[in-house]
């Protein structure tokens, strides 16, 4: 059997497990739509009384004048929530924009999503439905060792950003030495790609590591991310594959709904518009927890540790008449 | 200097393919020629000499110019004969350097770094790559002897020692009214690499003002001022008479008929030009250009264009002609007629495009990308409005330094109605994806940067900022005369336009002459109008401040049920005159029953109240139903309906929505 037999394989036991475990996918999109839902209030609330009695409103309903939604979005009351918009577009974060709704509620997300990776994943490591105690205790947990593994990320990540930044001076300086654009571009599109691939690439390996540490309910997480990167390294091709089709097809569908927006929806159609959008949103999160579903399937056809039968050596008289040895905390694990 | 032979379009394509090929290649010199449309082959040979002046030729310039494309510096010298038309005698003369201008100390850098300009936000930091100069080595007078001791750099806007963009030079003796006087001057260009409109980037070069200029002898005196962030130029016109060498490789565009051109030894070739009755001379050169050949009819004969491309813009070829070719036929039938016989647009490569959007007489500079999508009609409202210039600066030559809004805001104006004709109404700009712009509303939206800031009147270096420079002169004066359309009528101000053109071509009018013309060609007195929003400041914003339907039996305790068409209520609609600009209204009232009523009202108060009795409630109320004022500062606050239509409130919410999750996706892609 090919890598690629194997790795089809695993993404169908992987769909199966999502299949049987939904529930949990099903509750990060709620959550996610609960959420957003709050995080536009502030805006809906502003642009309401402007738009809803006025006939202006019309060019954005029946159509999309952009010169009449710049001249809303630049009105002193709209403004703030504008530049919060553009800041979430941009991540350019400044005092004025921090505290706002989305930027806010995001970032709620962000922890809410640590705290229940835990459940998630010990939901498909072990595949069973767990009692709300028994998810929560595992993404309590697992919370601050997978904000360790954040931390490790975004350090990660720094070189991935020097390489990005290198190739954008690579096609400067060639768009400075060279007249046709072509070079400049293609160094920049490749450039781009590799970045892309990196990305991807860490984010498996940190998969793992997370996969991992669930598994082997390891607790130092630097072993975590050695062990997770030595077999991410070994295994690249196979796992990578694994990562990649879930994300091609979350992309295609991308594209395919955009499209699908723009040839056939037409303006006024708000609630189809939602219905598209939010189909692609949980096409997203369906193929990320497809990716978290294969990868412990993965790991555990591959890299779980065998639990090794060992026959108990008779015990001395003596030790059967001492009382319990107290059990030994685990090593407590530095960063 | 040829442009008769059709060539089908395939043939063209083919060409171009090819053309494309061969300058990636790095072959020689690429020329391309596309479909034709002469058949009488009636070259219109470049040197006019005997031709009839179009205009009163003050200046003579000629100009030998040799360009060093490793040191990107040019050496020239110029002789400049000077024909006194003042009517009095002239002792000193002033001219202009406007390279120096990008020196640090300089006005011109003085201001980018406080408010901006083009290209370039406030708090720019000083990049020595835009270090330009120009400096004269010397300067004799026929007749008078070298005079270059007695240059002088002055300062006549602000007095900055440091600003070296005019200098003036005091002769011996007056020059009698209606005598000639003959400048001989040899000067070095250094270039910066494209800033303001001019410079180099690796082999492209665009030379823009890039040569002694003398002023202009206006309203009894000089006047030429420095070169600040925000002015354009200003200048007599003449002929022009240049030989520019540069290197074999190198293909020339310039704002001249190209007369002659000769290989030299040293592998340089001297192509010369001649061009008259313009007030400006630029120049291009690059190895790199594909040089795309077309022509128009128009009614003063064919017109050629030469279309310089860069590199890995080719396919972008045929939005520039179109572009071009429709608006050199909306001017030729709306304002007037085109007298050249030819137009030469500059497609600066990448990296360069702060050379492109300029224009000068018969050459102008566009902007294209690679990957500019056709819904974005960026390549053709550019060419459009360099165009534009020909006619608003070109020939009907205004102070670009003190009334700014007579060149670019007529040409703004006349850039909306001439893509509106050719692109659509309502979608001129942006027609992708759905999504639509007009060029009205763009420029509706840089007046609403500044509405209340400056008048169009003020001079161009003094307004409050960059921003409010560009908004008004720009988008103002475009807004204000779109506006002027609801009240004079389209076709009367298109007239006017038509009238001033002929009335002033190859003059210097002032801002006065152009609201004479509109009053005289509309027959009204529109002061009122041009005191409000060509020197005033004042905001115009109408709102309907409320509507309402009572009903009339409000006072019975136990009213019959309220039946449509049968109960009678007391509506009234509230109108509020929000800004301090007075401008007439027309209002329309929306019934239940399907009748509308048109209401008009002078706006001197401060509010009116429509107050009806009838047995139908008021749907909604609008000021400015037709959309005709453009001015209006609110457009939502025009309106106002009964019942709240939420559709437009919840699309915007579910496009954020959806951006919003979207974020937390992205986010939680960390985890």
């Amino acid at each position: 059997m090919t890598r690629v037999e194997k790795g089809r394989i695993v993404l169908r036991a992987g769909w199966g497990l999502l299949w049987r475990r939904q529930r949990v996918l099903w509750w990060v999109y709620f959550i996610s739509l609960a959420l957003a839902f709050f995080a536009t209030q502030p805006l809906v609330a502003t642009i309401g009384p402007i738009l809803n009695h006025s006939l202006a409103a019309d060019r954005l309903y029946h159509a999309f004048d952009v010169a009449t939604f710049i001249e809303l979005l630049s009105r002193p009351e709209v403004k703030l929530q504008a530049s919060a918009m553009a800041a979430l577009l941009s991540l350019e974060f400044t005092p004025q924009t921090a505290g706002l709704a989305p930027l806010l509620l995001g970032v709620v997300f962000l922890v809410l999503m640590l705290l229940f990776l835990g459940g998630i994943l010990k939901v498909y490591n072990e595949d069973r439905s767990l009692t709300t105690g028994e998810f929560f205790g595992a993404g309590g947990g697992y919370f601050w060792r997978f904000f360790r593994l954040l931390i490790f990320l975004l350090i990660a990540l720094a070189p991935v950003r020097l390489i990005n930044l290198g190739f954008g001076a690579w096609s400067d300086s060639l768009a400075n030495r060279l007249a046709p654009p072509a070079p400049s571009v293609v160094v920049n599109l490749a450039g781009k790609l590799v970045v892309l691939f990196l990305l991807m690439a860490v984010r498996l390996w940190f998969d793992m590591a997370e996969v991992q540490t669930v598994a082997e309910d390891e607790y130092a997480m630097r072993r975590s991310i050695v062990g997770a990167g030595r077999l991410t390294w070994r295994n690249f091709g196979a796992l990578f594959w694994i990562y990649l089709r879930p994300s091609l097809l979350a992309w295609i569908g991308t594209a395919l709904a955009f499209w699908a927006w723009v040839r056939l929806v037409p303006h006024q159609a708000v609630v189809a518009s939602l219905v598209l959008s939010q189909a692609v949103i949980f096409l997203w999160i369906l193929t990320r927890f497809w990716q978290r579903s294969a990868e412990v399937l993965w790991y555990q056809q591959h890299a779980a540790s065998p639990e090794v039968f060992v026959e108990p050596a008779p015990l001395p008289r003596e030790s059967m008449e001492a009382p319990p040895r107290p059990e030994v905390p685990p090593a407590e694990v530095s960063l | 200097m040829r442009h008769g032979t059709a060539v089908v379009f395939s043939m063209s394509l083919l060409a171009m393919l090819d053309a494309c090929g061969a300058a990636a290649r790095g072959d020689a010199p690429a020329k391309v020629k596309l479909a034709s449309h002469t058949a009488t082959g009636a070259e219109s040979q470049a040197s006019a000499a005997g031709s009839k002046a179009l205009s009163v030729r003050v200046v003579a310039y000629q100009i030998d110019a040799r360009l060093d494309s490793a040191k990107k510096t040019i050496e020239a010298t110029e002789t400049l004969t000077y024909h006194n038309l003042t009517g009095q005698p002239l002792q000193t003369f002033p001219f202009h350097l406007y390279l120096n201008a990008f020196q640090p100390k300089s006005t011109f850098m003085t201001e980018v770094r406080g408010g901006g300009t083009r290209g370039t936000g406030s708090e720019a930091d000083w990049d020595p790559k835009h270090y330009a100069a120009i400096e004269v080595q010397s300067l004799a007078v026929d007749g008078m002897g070298d005079l270059t001791q007695q240059m002088q750099f002055i300062q006549p806007d602000d007095h900055n020692p440091d600003d070296h963009t005019v200098f003036q030079v005091t002769l011996p003796r007056p020059v009698p009214p209606n005598a000639d006087v003959i400048f001989r001057m040899a000067f070095h260009d250094q270039l910066p690499e494209v800033v303001e409109r001019t410079g180099y980037k690796r082999d492209f070069f665009m030379v823009g003002q890039w040569f002694p200029k003398v002023g202009v002898w206006w309203h009894g005196a000089w006047n030429c001022h420095q070169f600040h962030a925000t002015t354009e130029f200003f200048a007599d016109f003449g002929t022009f008479d240049v030989k520019v060498t540069a290197p074999r490789s190198f293909i020339l565009g310039a704002a001249g008929d190209e007369v002659s051109a000769e290989d030299n030894p040293d592998g340089t070739r001297t192509v010369a030009y001649h061009g008259e009755d313009t007030h400006d001379f630029s120049w291009t050169a690059s190895p790199d250009f594909t040089d795309v050949e077309d022509s128009w009819i128009g009614s003063a004969g064919p017109v050629k264009i030469h279309l310089l491309m860069s590199p890995g813009h080719l396919r972008q070829t045929g939005r520039y002609l179109q572009s071009l070719k429709g608006t050199l036929g909306y001017f030729d039938h709306w304002y007037g007629v085109y007298p050249y016989d030819r137009i030469t647009v500059v497609d600066p490569p990448e990296g360069a495009l702060d050379a492109g959007g300029m224009e000068y007489p018969t050459l102008i500079t566009g902007g294209a990308n690679w990957w500019e999508p056709r819904g974005l009609r960026e390549t053709e409202v550019v060419t459009e409005h360099e165009f534009g210039h020909q006619y608003w600066y070109g020939m009907v030559a205004t102070n670009e330094f003190e009334e700014a809004w007579l060149d670019e805001g007529i040409n703004s104006y006349t850039e909306v109605k001439i893509m509106a004709a050719l692109y659509g109404q309502g979608r001129s700009l942006i027609d992708l994806w759905g999504a639509t712009a007009d060029d009205a509303g763009e420029q509706r939206l840089s007046y609403l940067d500044t509405p209340d800031a400056d008048p169009l009147t003020r001079f161009a270096y003094q307004f409050m900022g960059s921003t409010s420079y560009g908004g008004t002169t720009y988008g103002k004066t475009a807004t204000v005369l779109l506006t002027l359309e609801g009240i004079i009528g389209e076709q009367t101000l298109r007239n006017a336009l038509h009238t001033y053109f002929e009335r002033y071509k190859f003059t210097h009018p002032t801002g006065t002459d152009f609201l004479k013309t509109i009053e005289d060609a509309s027959g009204q007195d529109l002061s009122w109008y041009f005191n409000q929003a060509v020197s005033g400041t004042n905001v115009l914003d109408y709102e309907v401040l409320g509507i309402r339907s009572d009903r009339a039996d409000w006072y019975q305790k136990n009213p019959p049920p309220e039946k449509t068409g049968q109960t009678l209520y007391r509506d009234t609609v509230l109108i509020h005159r929000k800004g301090d600009f007075i401008f007439p209204t027309e209002t329309a009232v929306r019934f239940d029953n399907g009748e509308t009523v048109r209401e008009r009202w002078d706006g001197r108060d401060r509010w009116v109240r429509y107050t009806y009795l009838k047995k139908a409630k008021v749907v909604s109320a609008e000021v400015d139903p037709d959309h005709k004022v453009g001015l209006d500062k609110d457009f939502f606050n025009n309106s106002q309906t009964a019942v709240a239509h939420t559709g437009a409130t919840h699309k915007l919410e579910t496009y954020a929505f959806f951006v919003t999750q979207l974020f937390f996706q992205l986010l939680a892609w960390l985890v």
